[in-house]
């Protein structure tokens, strides 16, 4: 029992807004390290060209257009890049709720 | 209020009198209207904060959509290109807001001497050998973790990818630009990808272990 304490206290280390039953939190995000590791290309934009491209982008995915054949480097980008593909479902919830 | 086209946007705003007052009052109009479905997943309309940062931002936006009106190039839909600027505003209000008691400071002490995956947090499933296979594992990807990147990039790569900290917020405490610090990411990611393929450890070598029972 007092092991179990000890790693719980330990897993309340991670951030604000953390559930409290984190007992199966690390195996999770180990492998959500290990799949972005896998996803790396040798060649990808970065956040300022992605926010550039951001609402032509969200343009293509909300006309339904094929984003991953038009735009697959800022596909890749909003994958792997948690605050971009925050900002893309933000402004894709705006873009369904007003259609041009 | 008035259907424009880009152009119309363009000229009005860049007008004098009434045309570019009617083309603010409107284009504030599309940023609030456009808020909620933005922040919803982040911020109820009820909460108490809602009208004051929705109020903020649209200023703000406002204000930098204004001096920033000729770096437009016509990509987009207008109003796509100014939610855009809205959206990024707010959400980088939110994230300040939200991780604001964060300090890397604790994380920058426990991954001084490297980074460790305590391996009693893994389900032993029902073959209890497995364990020992899969805290190697474990521990194999730390040492490579440790023996290739920097501090900075352990770091890094722990808050944004284990603790869930925004890029933004983590860029921040580290004195560099969101666009700097996933560079320094990518990079990180690329000397653990090309590590693991020169130890012909692939990622399916790595679930493996922990896909068996």
């Amino acid at each position: 029992m007092k092991l179990r304490e000890a790693i719980t206290r330990l897993m309340k280390r991670m951030g604000p807004e953390k559930e409290e039953n984190d007992m199966q939190q690390l195996p999770a995000e180990f492998q959500k390290l290990i799949g972005m590791v896998d996803k790396t290309q040798d060649i990808e934009l970065s956040c300022d060209e992605v926010y550039h491209l951001l609402d032509q982008y969200t343009e293509v995915v909300d006309r339904g257009d094929n984003a991953q054949k038009l735009m697959p480097l800022v596909e890749h980008h909003i994958d792997i890049c948690p605050d971009c593909r925050e900002e893309f479902e933000a402004l894709l919830r705006v873009l369904q709720a007003a259609p041009a | 209020m008035v259907d424009r086209s880009n152009e119309q946007w363009l000229s009005d705003l860049k007008s004098d009198g009434t045309a570019k007052e009617d083309a603010l009052a409107d284009l504030r109009a599309v940023i609030s209207n456009g808020l909620p479905y933005a922040l919803s997943k982040y911020l109820s309309p009820d909460n108490p904060q809602f009208n004051s940062l929705t109020e903020e931002v649209a200023q703000d936006t406002l204000l930098r959509v204004m001096d920033h009106l000729d770096t437009f190039e016509g990509r987009s839909r207008f109003t796509t290109w100014v939610q855009k600027i809205a959206v990024r505003i707010a959400l980088t209000e939110l994230r300040r807001r939200r991780w604001r008691d964060f300090s890397l400071d604790s994380l920058v002490e426990e991954n001084e001497d490297g980074i460790s995956f305590p391996s009693l947090m893994i389900d032993p499933g029902p073959d209890p050998d497995n364990l020992t296979q899969r805290s190697d594992m474990l521990q194999r990807v730390a040492r490579i973790i440790n023996e290739e990147l920097t501090e900075k990039q352990r770091t890094a790569m722990v808050a944004t990818a284990i603790e869930g900290v925004p890029l933004e917020e983590v860029a921040r405490r580290m004195n560099m630009k969101r666009n700097a610090l996933y560079k320094l990411l990518h990079d990180a990611r690329l000397r653990l990808k090309k590590r693991l393929a020169n130890e012909n450890l692939s990622t399916e070598d790595i679930w493996a272990v922990f896909d068996r029972g």
